[in-house]
């Protein structure tokens, strides 16, 4: 059997590693043996092999994440391009990484619905930056969607109201 | 540098804690950044730490040059990543590597904050307190729905990644990891050998971190982290009192060998080392052993990784030999 490393030379030991209890084998050469596994590792082995490999830095979806993006088909069809950092769809679907901020708008029809698998969520709960700035709409309106729901048409309308005159401010 | 220090409990069981925030700034795309960007890009980090110059002591601002062996012996000691070593950017960080703020990677800015044991909470409340310095100067890539935009959507929302490395030896040989495997799974975290060279981990290191980082706090991250883990250690604790008192021959036969072996050997490759560190380690934590601390055994387990001690192959093992019967000179056998 030939080493699955290099392709060359005569395989003579193997190579297991284990990740979430999945266990990936490899035939290798002695060479490569050492190469992946040893004590001298070249600066390829250094990142391609698990012994170094830190996980922490990693993308924790790292073996299925890409798959979900990397259908051939939709690769192929992909033309669309975000305006900002020039991301190609095919390009999106490939690395599975965004190319700016933008993306995020640009292709949100792939992202979103990924998104939602990958974390089972698809809005953040967590702290923000301190600069940014809400629209003290945008909790009057919820507030608002809230009163409708609990049928507390009382509250609404006041509500519906203070929206009218702060839009009314900010407009004008 | 005591004010970056952590120290976290059950330092025997649980090796070290580490925190990670991804986060981009807004006007710079992620991929593509020319040299000059990038350096922009870390200057300003740079110069947001430098407006509150009581932190700003405890820090230095350093290029890391692609594939360098100084960016090597970096990524052995977890300070920076391999992507980073691998690229070259700009490291931000204390002199002890308790924190780290990487300039170069997939995202613009990585802020590691590390500590020993298990403290989850003070290492995220040290990258909070970093991370609202420079957040508060620097216009970030945030949305109100999505949270912190990252290159990887897997990093979106809090764009926080904490993790908790684990000895767990016992659990390990009595065919756990399976189990704790699918228990951390369901909570949303993920299981990976430490040093995954063969098919199992060397030394029984394992670490424990969160997968999901949408559509949860950053509390809940860590009360989730430290939750599992405690449980975790639990298990490990009680098997290790089972095995000690059915077996107890057998195990203090294996960490006074590996003590034998630490303090006697004139040459030893790593896995080697790892593995006899970590028999000492079960040594301490069940009483067999004193005179070293839990925390003396972790650092010395960086320092003996191959681009740490650089030199050839025989020159790094006879060091590494050094340095380990230098570390166990004051280690007793106590039973």
């Amino acid at each position: 059997m030939l080493c699955q490393h290099c392709g060359k030379n005569q395989a003579t030991t193997f190579y297991k590693e284990n990740i979430n209890g999945q266990t990936k084998q490899l035939a290798l050469c002695p060479e490569c043996a050492a190469e992946l596994t040893g004590e001298t590792p070249t600066f390829g082995s250094l990142f391609d092999s698990s012994f170094w490999n830190d996980d922490f830095f990693k993308n924790p979806f790292g073996t299925w994440g890409n798959s979900l993006f990397a259908s051939p088909k939709q690769a192929i069809s992909g033309g669309r391009r975000c305006n900002t950092c020039g991301m190609t769809e095919s390009e999106l679907r490939r690395t599975g990484r965004a190319g700016c901020g933008d993306c995020y708008n640009s292709f949100s029809d792939i992202l979103l619905p990924y998104i939602k698998k990958l974390h089972g969520a698809a809005a953040h709960v967590g702290t923000a930056p301190k600069q940014v700035e809400t629209n003290p709409l945008d909790d009057l309106k919820t507030r608002l969607a809230d009163a409708v729901k609990n049928e507390n048409y009382e509250e609404a309308a006041k509500l519906r109201d203070e929206i009218r005159r702060q839009e009314g401010e900010q407009n004008g | 540098m005591a004010d970056f220090e952590f120290h976290g409990g059950f330092a025997d069981l649980a090796v070290s804690t580490r925190v990670r925030l991804a986060r981009n700034f807004k006007g710079y795309t992620y991929r593509n950044l020319t040299a000059e960007k990038q350096k922009e890009i870390a200057d300003k980090i740079w110069n947001a730490i430098n407006s509150a110059p009581a932190i700003a002591k405890e820090f230095t601002f350093t290029e890391i040059k692609a594939g360098s062996n100084n960016a090597l012996s970096k990524v052995e000691t977890h300070q920076i990543s391999p992507e980073l070593a691998q690229n070259g950017g700009y490291l931000i960080a204390t002199e002890n590597g308790g924190v780290s703020i990487m300039i170069g990677e997939e995202d613009h800015m990585r802020l590691q904050v590390m500590g020993s044991g298990l403290c989850p909470k003070e290492c995220m409340q040290e990258a909070s307190r970093l991370a609202s310095l420079i957040e508060s100067q620097i216009p970030m890539d945030y949305d109100t729905n999505l949270g912190y935009l990252t290159a990887c959507p897997s990093n979106i929302g809090t764009g926080l990644r904490a993790s908790v490395m684990l000895h767990l030896p016992m659990l390990e040989s009595a065919g756990g990891i399976s189990e704790l495997v699918n228990l951390s799974g369901r909570q949303g975290f993920t299981v990976r050998g430490a040093y995954g060279e063969g098919s199992r981990a060397v030394g029984g290191f394992y670490q424990l971190s969160n997968q999901i980082t949408l559509g949860i706090s950053e509390d809940n991250i860590i009360e989730k982290l430290i939750k599992l883990s405690t449980e975790v250690i639990e298990k490990e604790k009680n098997l290790r009192h089972r095995i000690s008192s059915q077996y107890e021959i057998e195990l203090t036969d294996k960490v006074c060998r590996a003590v034998g072996i630490l303090k006697t050997a004139r040459q030893i490759q790593t896995n080697e080392a790892i593995d006899c560190l970590s028999q000492v380690l079960i040594g301490i934590s069940m009483k067999y052993l004193d005179g070293v601390k839990p925390e003396e055994i972790w650092k010395t387990e960086q320092r003996i990784q191959p681009a740490v001690l650089g030199g050839t192959a025989n020159e790094r093992d006879k060091k590494r030999a050094e340095i380990l019967r230098d570390l166990t000179k004051s280690l007793e056998i106590i039973i």
